[in-house]
């Protein structure tokens, strides 16, 4: 009977935090300027639900794309707040982290029917450590987020071609739950641990 | 004291709790900005249960695959009228329900809560559980079918604005529901009333769903959108179905666990006290879990 009254509770209360309702796929373009991180290129490719919800609400002459005035409807609509979310971007260069606190160039579109926001990340710092690390979240996890299939990162600029990354876990921070969904779709696991897969970029290393 | 720590526990979860607003979605109309970018605080937080986060990020895994089947499945059957597609469609929005509902959130907290401090007839637990889950889901095809017909803003936009204030409404019913409790069992224990009429807190635990499954409203969103809005509605209703099955098997379990403790306790005074313990525990667990929820819209 206390196994049953602790599963009860453990199934109705043990797992009231948020839970994903919007799902993402990400890719990043790694901008660099030397030993200078320019900033990040985030693509977020969406589920169809949000697909059909934004392009019933912007695209309204219906044409499957969005003109200047619905990219700013868009923008202003279902996009600007998430400012108050960082944009869900952490950038974290030995152990001081970053968010962007404006975004440059975005576009919406529909790609193979689904909605993509693109759009990009000014940093300018300098990466003295010759490494850093990127996790994508939403810290609520209303949203999943997840590396697109293939290849989700690219780094370009000059320096670009001495740097190599990976994708490993960061055990040195533990985030709230919902902070694994940046693993990759073929990473090492859906490990629910609390500890963020990021993109780990390691400058210089011929 | 060892009975008593399951509830704290409950107490603990209920301030931890939180609902969540879509983060894309804005109030104003926030311009772009020209500022630097700022060094904030390094993400921390608790740590979590891995066992949970491994079985919930699974189940977000395959939801993400049975949501693209859905938005598929509608418009194959709306393209080709294909009836595999339809069964398909129902098939798996049921399991979308059962794993949607088996996530966080959904009720399921004051639903067990409720019936193990207030007793029943376990039909009525049950029953209670798929009555919640239909007005859970059905509440999104109300308020997105109406949105839909009679506004002229944006859906996403008016949805979200709804939902804002169907939340406090619910949370403050979860409260009226728990002090109902705590003075019910309090009268009962007096003997003041009898426990005729005490079923009644079944109609506020149901009005406690109102606010719309968010997975729902997307389908719902998804189907206007598609011009198939009687298959979003059909998908919906077995989505609340699949949810029902969870929900009714935990009012289910909530009532039979409440007997066995109840039906334990041979001496009368015993259950009396033990009747009043968890109607007490319960309508406070659930009076703070609404009071808590509901001041964060304040």
């Amino acid at each position: 009977m206390k196994h049953l009254f602790c599963t009860i509770l453990f199934v109705s209360w043990g797992s009231l935090f948020a839970h994903p309702h919007m799902f993402i796929d990400t890719e990043m373009e790694v901008r660099l300027q030397g030993d200078i991180l320019s900033g990040i290129e985030i693509t977020w490719h969406f589920d169809p639900m949000f697909t059909a919800a934004i392009t019933t609400d912007f695209d309204r002459n219906n044409d499957g794309q969005f003109s200047s005035t619905e990219r700013s409807e868009v923008f202003s609509g279902a996009f600007s707040n998430l400012e108050t979310s960082d944009y869900f971007t952490f950038l974290d260069i030995d152990g001081q982290v970053y968010s962007p606190s404006r975004i440059e160039e975005f576009s919406v579109f529909i790609e193979h029917g689904a909605l993509v926001y693109r759009f990009f990340c000014p940093f300018d710092v300098p990466v003295t450590t010759g490494v850093f690390r990127v996790a994508i979240y939403d810290g609520t996890y209303y949203c999943d987020i997840l590396y697109s299939e293939g290849t989700p990162i690219t780094v370009t600029g000059p320096g670009s071609e001495t740097t190599r990354f990976a994708i490993e876990q960061n055990d040195d921070i533990a985030i709230s739950y919902g902070g694994t969904v940046s693993v990759s779709r073929e990473g090492s696991s859906y490990s629910g641990t609390a500890f963020p897969q990021q993109l780990v970029v390691y400058l210089n290393t011929d | 004291m060892q009975f008593f720590k399951p509830f704290l526990l409950l107490l603990l979860f209920s301030i931890c709790s939180f609902a969540l607003p879509n983060p894309f979605i804005s109030g104003g109309s926030a311009e772009e900005q020209q500022s630097e970018s700022s060094l904030i605080r390094a993400t921390g937080g608790p740590s979590t249960w891995p066992v949970i986060g491994s079985l919930l990020t699974k189940s977000t895994s395959a939801q993400r695959e049975l949501q693209i089947s859905i938005a598929n499945a509608i418009s194959d059957i709306d393209e080709t009228g294909s009836m595999k597609s339809l069964w398909l469609l129902l098939g798996v929005s049921f399991i979308f329900g059962v794993l949607h509902a088996l996530g966080p959130g959904h009720r399921k907290a004051v639903l067990v809560t409720y019936f193990l401090g207030s007793g029943t007839k376990p039909v009525k637990g049950f029953l209670a559980g798929f009555l919640l889950a239909l007005v859970h889901a059905a509440s999104a095809i109300v308020l997105v079918g109406g949105l839909y017909l009679f506004t002229t803003h944006s859906l996403l936009i008016s949805v979200d604005k709804a939902q804002n204030i169907l939340f406090p409404v619910t949370y403050a019913i979860i409260l009226i529901l728990g002090v109902w409790m705590i003075i019910h069992g309090i009268m009962e224990y007096r003997a003041i009333r009898k426990s005729a009429g005490k079923d009644r807190g079944i109609t506020g635990l149901i009005l406690s769903g109102l606010v719309p499954c968010p997975a729902a409203s997307a389908i719902m969103i998804l189907s206007v959108a598609g011009d198939a809005v009687l298959l979003g509605i059909m998908s919906i209703l077995f989505m609340s179905l699949g949810m029902g099955v969870l929900l009714a098997t935990l009012g289910l379990s909530a009532v039979l666990m409440r007997n066995r403790i109840t039906v334990a306790m041979k001496e009368s005074d015993r259950i009396k006290t033990m009747e009043l313990i968890l109607h007490l525990f319960s309508g406070l667990a659930m009076a703070l879990f609404g009071l808590f929820m509901a001041l964060g819209f304040l």
